[in-house]
């Protein structure tokens, strides 16, 4: 299944669906997408390159094991929902703020993107995690 | 509120999880487990003073106060006794197994275990909360059990270990279900709280099913008839372990809990006749046990168990006597039985091996072992001057003048009587068999044992004699406020080496004098027969549930784990019905439900097409590939739908759960023949189309019901507080995010877990490959 023009179309696709996936997850407060979505945008780009590529390529090209994504995403989704009990508020208590920065106009910040975060690693390394396991 | 209370069970525990992961020698390790037992036993005498002078100790820290259980604990009398007895003989049996253990065992996690098991037992005799008693009851299991099988390599351990714990376990959870119900009728856990409401909580409902689950959890812990079994099996455990966890304080868990609970129960009839009879049962077989064995831990065992079935025939009175006589005898038990541990240990390592048929005459090798053992064997005989004469005529006193309680109560005068003269036969069989007579065949050249191995027993042994001459001053403050925590009301505590001419007095020189007759006789005679085989079909039966379960187990997995995957599918298919269809028939009333009449052309063509092209996919196609392109392809429809209802949040994940569904089936395929199997036989054929049928019809109805039925929505709520309570716009995202984060926070655990379950599946599909 390696014929060239999958993988050269792979290639250029790779960058793209990244970005669409960090674009998914980034605006997902306030538009459609967020981090569920987002992890399995990247999923399907990285595993595509695993399709059309030879194998070794495509796992020496992933910064880390999938399986480590998971804890990461674990860590960060927990860590962000008991944050806010030393702060003295209840598990998981949210907060955000407006700001105005120059060029980027309206910008806001929001904890729950960190648990979102958290989502998109769990969801992509689950995904990835699978998928390469069967697919060896 | 006592902070010390709290600390007494906090410190070792501490230490017991710190251990494993010091560099410390097995000198360290010793000293710093006996540091730790000292001020444990500072910290149980430091209550002593106001629990003498009648006060209650307690403290509480809320744990998880929504279902009731606080890390509360309370100290009285009774508590004080076992804590000064867990606490001091950690001391010693610390001491003893520092000269005891070879140092080239992995030495850590004994003493780490010992010490888990000392925070464990103390937390159970102060815990005020009945389900944090519970958990320390588990903790002392699981510690026996790490300390029977610590010598792993020996089957016999591993499978003493694993008796041990399945026996009290399976008692753990009855004890667990018994106070469930208790606290569920009661309203409370507090013990203190049930102890004050007495005959309120005596006329709960179902207090009676309450009280049989506790008692037999109870009954597992201290080795009574018919678990006694798995006692002698832990005696594969290092001899320490044995002295301590197996004769002087994890057993008497069991007695603890009994005499904790008297207060309560002891006047029901239930309590007279379970407690006394399993006590008596247990207290004659032991007996008989002890008789027969050769092995000089395996006789130990035994007389451990008969005497722990005294103690609990004492608790089944509950008169004063009895009482006083059931405190003192478990104070009295723990010195003179954990030196004979000891002992039995000094002549496995001065004379290479335990076995009564291979031993004798080591009095003259090892004069001072066997002077100290001649005086703990005398005291656990019944002796006088000695601790054990003083408990035992207390016994005899108590089942004359019990309350009357019919035939039984006249019998067990007489079971009494019996059993002590057991109790000299195989006292006598153990002291002139191993100590005395001929030279044995010893495996090699006895000698005395060095003074650090003898110095716990030996001061144990003084104890003997100190109590035993002075009982009023050292034991009767402790022993009488131990005795009015079990009975409920003041008693004070009073011994007397001499009491006159009195009915207990003959029964104790009948008892002794029995005894040794009857091994007089067994000694000048082999005629005089050995006790008939008994109580081993107790472990006989344990072994044969055993291996049913096991075979069980095997044949239900063979059956629904048979690795054929049309049968998993049609049972999860089934379930799934059964559980969506029956449910939702319990909860839904036609007349309710709302007409199909506002869907539009569009909608219906879509999802006309979708049914038209499944079908035809189901029906004609034979091969594997197209299938799964056309399951996508029906997927994209459904995602169709969602775009026409404005879901764009769906319609996106949609997308890319059945692009990913799609590259996961394909990669699976590869694994399968291409083509689907065309010459089905002809049932097969038939059941599986019904089942999709129903399954069909029944999704449908399912998905009608749910959607058809008038219900308030609560997304008027979400899309009013999305901005201003959690600043996001998308509504879908902040419930997953914010407003319900904690499911979504739940629901990655799980995934995470099933792909390392999946990683694990497939790596052993591999291996086996």
């Amino acid at each position: 299944m390696t014929s060239p023009l999958l993988r050269s179309v792979a290639r250029i696709l790779l960058p793209l669906a990244l970005l669409v996936a960090a674009h998914l997850l980034l605006r997902g407060h306030n538009l459609p997408g967020g981090g569920f979505v987002a992890g399995l945008m990247t999923a399907a780009a990285l595993i595509l390159q695993f399709v059309a590529a030879d194998r070794g390529v495509a796992a020496r090209g992933l910064p880390c094991r999938p399986e480590t994504l998971i804890w990461l995403g674990l860590v960060f989704a927990g860590g962000t929902a008991v944050a806010s009990l030393p702060l003295g508020y209840p598990l998981l208590t949210s907060a955000f703020w407006h700001l105005e920065l120059p060029l980027l106009g309206h910008v806001e910040i929001a904890t729950a993107l960190l648990f979102d975060l958290g989502v998109y690693c769990v969801v992509t390394g689950v995904t990835l995690t699978i998928l390469i396991a069967i697919e060896e | 509120m006592t902070l010390r209370l709290v600390l007494l069970p906090a410190l070792p525990l501490c230490v017991a999880l710190m251990l494993p992961f010091t560099r410390l020698g097995a000198r360290g390790l010793a000293w710093a487990a006996g540091v730790v037992a000292t001020v444990a036993s500072g910290l149980a005498l430091s209550l002593a003073g106001p629990i003498l002078r009648g006060e209650t100790l307690t403290a509480s820290i809320p744990w998880a106060p929504a279902v009731g259980l606080n890390l509360s604990f309370f100290a009285d009398g009774l508590s004080l006794l076992f804590c000064v007895l867990i606490a001091g003989m950690g001391v010693l049996v610390i001491a003893y197994a520092k000269a005891y253990m070879p140092a080239d065992e992995p030495l850590s996690r004994f003493y780490a275990a010992l010490l888990l098991f000392m925070a464990a037992m103390l937390g159970v005799v102060t815990a005020d909360n009945l389900l944090l008693l519970v958990v320390f009851w588990e903790l002392t299991s699981l510690a026996s059990f790490l300390l029977i099988g610590f010598r792993d390599h020996d089957a016999a351990a591993r499978a003493g270990a694993y008796q041990s714990l399945i026996v009290t376990g399976l008692g753990g959870l009855a004890l667990l279900a018994g106070i469930l119900i208790l606290g569920a009728a009661a309203g409370t856990y507090e013990l203190t709280e049930l102890l004050r409401r007495g005959d309120a909580v005596r006329g709960l409902p179902s207090v009676s099913v309450a009280l049989g689950l506790i008692l037999f959890g109870a009954f597992t812990k201290s080795a009574q008839v018919p678990f006694h079994f798995w006692l002698p099996s832990a005696m594969a455990a290092p001899t320490p372990v044995s002295a301590y966890l197996h004769s002087a304080t994890m057993v008497k868990a069991g007695i603890f809990l009994v005499a904790r609970l008297a207060p309560l129960f002891a006047v029901t009839d239930l309590w007279f006749y379970a407690v006394t009879a399993v006590g008596a049962a247990t207290m004659l077989v032991g007996g008989w046990g002890a008789l027969r064995q050769s092995d000089l831990k395996a006789l130990l065992a035994y007389s451990t168990i008969s005497q722990l079935g005294l103690i609990m025939l004492l608790l089944g009175y509950g008169s004063p006597i009895a009482t006083i006589a059931a405190t003192f005898y478990v104070l009295n038990h723990a010195i003179f039985k954990a030196p004979l541990f000891m002992a039995a240990g000094i002549v496995d390592h001065e004379a290479g091996g335990r076995d009564l048929r291979r031993l004798g005459g080591l009095a003259a090798y090892m004069p001072r072992t066997t002077v100290m053992v001649c005086v703990a064997a005398a005291a656990m005989a019944g002796m006088p001057p000695l601790n054990g004469f003083l408990s035992k005529e207390l016994f005899y006193e108590a089942t004359l003048y019990g309350r009357a309680h019919g035939t039984w109560a006249a019998l067990l005068p007489i079971v009494a009587v019996a059993g002590s003269m057991l109790t000299t036969a195989y006292t006598l069989r153990l002291v002139v068999g191993a100590f005395f007579g001929a030279p044995g065949d010893f495996p090699h050249a006895p000698h005395e044992a060095p003074a650090p191995l003898r110095r716990p027993a030996e001061l144990l042994t003084v104890l003997c004699i100190a109590i035993g001459v002075t009982p009023n001053l050292l034991a009767a403050p402790l022993i009488g406020q131990a005795a009015s925590a079990t009975l409920g009301t003041s008693v004070e505590a009073h011994f007397a080496l001499w009491h006159g001419w009195t009915p207990a007095l003959a029964m104790s020189g009948l008892a002794l004098a029995g005894g040794i007759a009857y091994f007089i006789a067994r000694r000048a005679t082999t005629r005089v027969p050995l006790p008939p085989r008994l109580g081993h079909s107790a472990a006989e039966l344990y072994d044969l549930s055993v291996t049913a379960l096991l075979r069980g187990a095997q044949r239900l997995t063979d059956t629904w784990q048979s690795g054929n995957l049309r049968l998993y599918i049609r049972v999860v298919l089934i379930f799934t019905l059964g559980l969506a269809v029956g449910g939702l028939a319990e909860n839904t009333s036609s007349a309710t439900l709302q007409p199909l009449t506002d869907a539009l052309p569009g909608e219906r063509l879509v999802a006309l097409v979708t049914v038209i092209a499944t079908l035809a996919v189901a029906l004609f196609n034979r091969r594997r590939l197209p299938s799964v392109i056309a399951l996508g392809a029906v997927g994209l429809l459904v995602a169709v739908y969602f775009a026409w209802l404005s879901a764009p949040d769906l319609v996106l994940t949609q997308l890319l759960v059945e692009t990913i569904t799609v590259i996961l089936m394909v990669l699976v395929l590869y694994f399968l023949p291409k083509d689907i199997p065309g010459h089905e036989p002809r049932h097969r054929v038939i059941i599986d189309a019904t089942l999709a049928a129903l399954v069909g019809v029944g999704v449908t109805l399912a998905v009608y019901a749910v959607t058809r039925r008038p219900f308030a929505s609560i997304s008027d709520y979400h899309l009013l507080q999305s901005w201003p309570r959690a600043g996001g716009r998308n509504v879908v995202n902040v419930i997953l995010v914010d407003f319900r984060g904690y499911d979504t926070l739940g629901e990655i655990t799980v995934l995470a877990i099933a792909a390392l379950g999946i990683l694990a599946l497939i790596g052993a599909a591999r291996r086996v490959a």
